[in-house]
Order: C-alpha cells, then sequence, then structure tokens
C-alpha cells in the first residue's frame, strides 16, 4: 500500500473546527478541544497553520524518544501510551508542534485513523487532504534554509 | 545469569523493560521497587492542577513486565558488596547478582534552614507530597521556594487552583539553568500577571513558627505563609553504594559510556548518577527521566551481550508553565559557560514568541524559545539536528 499523510493547506482552512470536534469524538467519543491531536493556529484573525503530526519518516520525536514509546508502523508515527512517561521531549523537537499535552499528561497525536481520518471526512473546504506521500510538498517551517524532510534525510540513516 | 535492578522509577522500570526487549529472560530478572506500581513524577502537577485521580501518574508497562514474569520485589536496598556479588536488602535479606543495575533515584534537597522541620513545610517531589497539596485550602498562601521546572510547575498549578502563591528564587531569574536572562524575564511578566508573586534575587534565611510555619523570612524580609514548598532541586541517593569502592564524583555514581560503573558487573543510571554530555564530552549531573531511560536502554544492550556506548545527552526539554510554552534543546549559554565554553547568544522576538540560540565559533549549541500562542512552533529541531550533525 502507498503511503498516504495528511495534506494541510491553511490558505483554505476558514477555521469551522469541524476536524478539530470530528478528531476528538474519534478518538475519545466526546468534543473537547484537548483530546483532539488536531489544532487550527490562528494568530490576528487568520489562519497560520494548522497544527497536525505528518507522519515525518525518519522522525525527530521517534528518534528522541528514549522510552520506546514512539515508532513508525506502516508509514505512521505511532504514540503508544503505555510506555510513554510524559517526559515531552518530543514536544521540544516536533517541528509542526503536534505532539499535545492532553488530561494528566497524557500525549496525544494524530494516528490517522487507521487510514481513514475524520478530520479529512469533515472538511468542507479542502485544507486537509489524505493523498499519497510523495504528492505531499513539505514547506519550509520557521524561515529554515531546509525543509523539514531534507534535514531528516540527512540525519535520519543509520 | 542473574540481573538484580535496585529502583522501580524510570531507571529501574526501563532497564527491566528493555532487557525483556532484547530477549533477556523475564524470569531472571529481580527488580527492587520501593514504591510500586511506577508512576512518572512529568505528571504530578497536572494532576494537581486540574485535580485529577493520582491513577493518571502511574506508567503503563509494569503489567508488562508482570506478565512477562520480571520478578518485583518491593523492597529496599540497604547495602551492595561486589566482592561476593550480593546486595542486602531490607526485608528479604540477601540476594545474589550476576549483573546488577543500581537505580535508586534521587532525593529532593532542602537547604539547611531553621524551620524546615516545622509541619507545612514540604516537597512536591513524589504521589505523598501530590497527595497532601491536592488537600490545602484555597485560601491558603502557598511559598515555593525554587522557580526551577519543578518549583514552576506546582507554582501554576496551585494558582490554577486558586490558591496565592509566592516564588522565592536565589537567582536573578526563574528557570535559572533553563533558560537565560532575555526569555525569563518574559515569562516572568507572564506568570506575574496570571497572579504569582515572584521575589528572585531572594534568599530565603528561615521559616518562622511554632509547630507550624507561618512566616517566611527572605533577604530580611518576613512574609506570613500557609504552606512552604522546597522545589530546590535533587540530590542523587546512594546511600546503598556506600563502602562499596565504586567511584563517585560530588556524591554522584560514575559511569563509563556503557553505563557500567568504576567495578565489572555493576551498572547505574538515573538521578543516582552521572551522564555524558554530547557537545562536550563532559560527566554532568542532569536528574532528567529521559536520561535514565537513555542509559537503561545502553545497559540492557550490554548485558544481552550487544557491546553498546552513548555519544551523550543533548537536553530536549519541553514545558507548558501554566500557558506559556517552553523549550530548550541542546545547553543554555549559562549551562554552556559552566561547562567551559564560551558562547554567544543570539535572540529574535516576535510578538507571541521569543527565541534564542545559543552559539559556540559560530556554530550553534543550544536553542530556546517561550511561546505563547496555542502551538509550539520552534527551529529546536533543526538546532537538535545541527548538535547531533556537529558532534557525532
Amino acid at each position: 500500500m502507498v503511503k498516504h499523510v495528511l495534506d494541510i493547506d491553511p490558505e483554505k482552512c476558514n477555521a469551522c473546527m469541524r476536524c478539530v470536534f470530528a478528531c476528538s469524538l474519534a478518538r475519545s467519543g466526546v468534543i473537547d478541544e484537548r483530546q483532539a491531536m488536531i489544532t487550527i493556529v490562528v494568530e490576528k484573525g487568520v489562519v497560520v497553520d494548522i497544527a497536525v503530526c505528518r507522519h515525518c519518516d525518519p522522525a525527530p520525536c521517534v528518534n528522541v524518544c528514549e522510552f520506546d514509546a514512539l515508532h513508525v508502523e506502516n508509514g505512521r508515527v505511532i504514540l503508544d501510551q503505555s510506555k510513554c512517561t510524559t517526559c515531552k521531549a518530543c514536544i521540544s523537537v516536533c517541528p509542526f508542534g503536534a505532539i499535545r499535552e492532553s488530561y494528566g499528561g497524557e500525549l496525544v497525536k494524530c494516528d490517522l485513523c487507521g487510514g481513514d481520518p475524520a478530520c479529512v471526512r469533515v472538511c468542507p473546504t479542502g485544507a486537509i487532504r489524505y493523498l499519497p506521500a510523495h504528492l505531499v510538498k513539505m514547506r519550509r517551517m520557521g524561515g529554515a534554509t531546509r525543509t523539514v524532510y531534507e534535514y531528516l534525510e540527512i540525519i535520519g540513516r543509520g | 545469569m542473574k540481573t538484580v535492578i535496585i529502583g522501580g522509577g524510570i531507571g529501574g522500570l526501563y532497564t527491566a523493560y528493555y532487557l525483556v526487549k532484547y530477549g533477556y529472560e523475564p524470569s531472571n530478572i529481580v527488580l527492587v521497587a520501593a514504591e510500586w506500581p511506577p508512576y512518572s513524577k512529568h505528571r504530578l502537577a497536572e494532576i494537581l492542577g486540574e485535580k485529577l485521580s493520582i491513577d493518571y501518574a502511574y506508567i503503563g508497562i509494569y503489567n508488562t513486565l508482570l506478565d512477562k514474569g520480571v520478578k518485583i520485589l518491593q523492597d529496599v536496598a540497604i547495602k551492595l558488596n561486589t566482592s561476593n556479588k550480593t546486595v542486602v536488602l531490607r526485608r528479604n535479606g540477601e540476594i545474589t547478582y550476576d549483573n546488577i543495575v543500581i537505580a535508586t533515584g534521587g532525593k529532593p534537597f532542602i537547604p539547611p534552614l531553621k524551620g524546615t522541620e516545622l509541619k507545612n513545610v514540604m516537597t512536591f517531589y513524589d504521589l505523598e507530597d501530590l497527595k497532601k497539596l491536592s488537600r490545602i485550602p484555597r485560601t491558603a498562601r502557598v511559598a515555593v521556594i525554587g522557580a526551577g521546572l519543578v518549583g514552576l510547575s506546582a507554582a501554576t498549578a496551585l494558582n490554577k487552583l486558586g490558591v496565592r502563591v509566592t516564588v522565592y528564587e536565589l537567582m536573578e531569574d526563574i528557570l535559572p539553568g533553563v533558560i537565560d536572562h532575555p526569555l525569563s524575564t518574559k515569562l516572568e511578566k507572564y506568570l506575574v500577571s496570571r497572579g504569582i508573586k515572584i521575589r528572585t534575587r531572594s534568599r530565603v534565611e528561615e521559616i518562622i513558627g511554632g509547630k507550624t510555619a507561618r512566616e517566611i523570612k527572605a533577604s530580611g524580609r518576613i512574609e506570613p505563609v500557609d504552606i512552604v514548598v522546597f522545589a530546590t532541586g535533587v540530590r542523587p541517593n546512594t546511600e546503598m553504594v556506600r563502602g562499596s569502592g565504586i567511584e563517585m564524583l560530588r556524591g554522584a555514581i560514575r559511569i563509563r559510556r556503557n553505563g557500567m560503573t568504576s567495578i565489572d558487573g555493576v551498572y547505574a543510571t538515573g538521578d543516582c548518577a552521572l551522564s555524558h554530555d554530547l557537545i562536550t564530552g563532559k560527566e554532568v549531573y542532569r536528574p532528567l527521566g529521559f536520561i535514565a531511560a537513555h542509559y537503561a536502554r545502553i545497559i540492557a544492550r550490554n548485558i544481552t551481550g550487544t557491546r553498546k556506548e552513548t555519544r551523550g545527552i543533548v537536553p530536549t526539554i519541553y514545558e507548558n508553565i501554566g500557558g506559556a510554552h517552553i523549550v530548550r534543546v541542546g545547553l543554555s549559554l549559562k549551562e554552556a559557560e559552566s561547562l567551559g565554553l564560551s558562547p554567544t547568544i543570539k535572540c529574535e522576538e516576535a510578538p507571541s514568541y521569543a527565541s534564542c540560540t545559543v552559539l559556540q565559533d559560530q556554530a550553534p549549541i543550544g536553542y530556546e524559545a517561550i511561546g505563547f500562542s496555542n502551538k509550539i512552533r520552534n527551529k529546536a529541531w533543526q538546532i537538535y539536528y545541527d548538535i547531533h550533525t556537529m558532534f557525532s
């Protein structure tokens, strides 16, 4: 199966919050922003980003986790709660602000809903799409000289 | 081959986990833990501030270890005898080992001041402390001594509960050693705006009271107080290795890059031991959970027959301090200086965000940031990789 990831286009997002609510509902059965694994980042009334896991491979969060709590499985970065101690090293190195702290220090991140992401199903504008990974372009983050993937390719081997 | 692990904290727990993962026979592992089930100290402040059940603190993998057949002894090690490879436990007596892993952790440090023995003077370190603090009335006035990560997490959690909090810090800035002056001042301003009183350059001299603490005297100033919480750091807990001949430095166990102490077959990890800094190669005392787990993995590799040495640690820290996101990767300016480097710092600022890069000979060796928006946006990952490229 071809690896699929989320393609994010904040310019198309109208901050309707459907993805956030659908995500929380899919994960925990309730509508609660803090339990969602996706965040719409609004600054001065403008959507500047949709913060959600891009399932990098190799991934900084997986590299940095000393607890074996993050691993790549079928192209998806999966967080195993039972091994996580909430040290939050993964949050410190995530380029996308995609790992968040929920209640009681539980960390949450996108698992792509097992291949049928709830956020994509409800997004009315096409700001979040589920596409084969090779079609998804990584934007340069925070004025970086290289894209995240370029960086990861340099370091990730070995 | 029998491996005895002393300590049920992060270091001990994850040594057992990695041993099992790397194929070591679980029934040959004895884990000696004073507290059981194991929990994460990283979650205590969150549980306090959100009034959650302490069940949130427990770390899930202990069930896996039990299911696999790892032997757990709820006990405390008293004395290590490396010449005949035995360790004396308080309740279970003497047991033998082929390999032993010392993961006895740390203990909270309270400075030797008058009045620290009074009732209502405590630390914020373990589940008992959490239980005590969750019971205090909202009208209480709390003095938190020490503005490090633990102190500020406790202060913001209590502030969330509506408790009046004053933080006393000896140094001129809060979060000393974690972030540097330009960012500390921003955090301080933010916390003050949230209603937390902060007294920097304030030396606590005495806790005053009869049986119970009533006042605190700091830098000559006396203020009323109902609870005093010391968050003044952690020291290695190494009593059991006293007289064993294991090499120590400043009270902590020295380890080699494979996690072994100066004596073959004896390993150590976590808050009882030193670790290696990747950038300078120096031995440092950094009582952080992920470092304990880092060496746990290395030790498990070596015990299961794969020779492995650490290249050293690049600190990777994130904390949410009452809504302020703090990120630190690599060395801070102050830490770099204390390790003998002559670094410079370059800072930039946006309305909801500020960051500094610490440089040595133009090369980044550290990055720190503070953010107030709902997204943690930073270049920490780049600097993390730059450091690894440059120093590995």
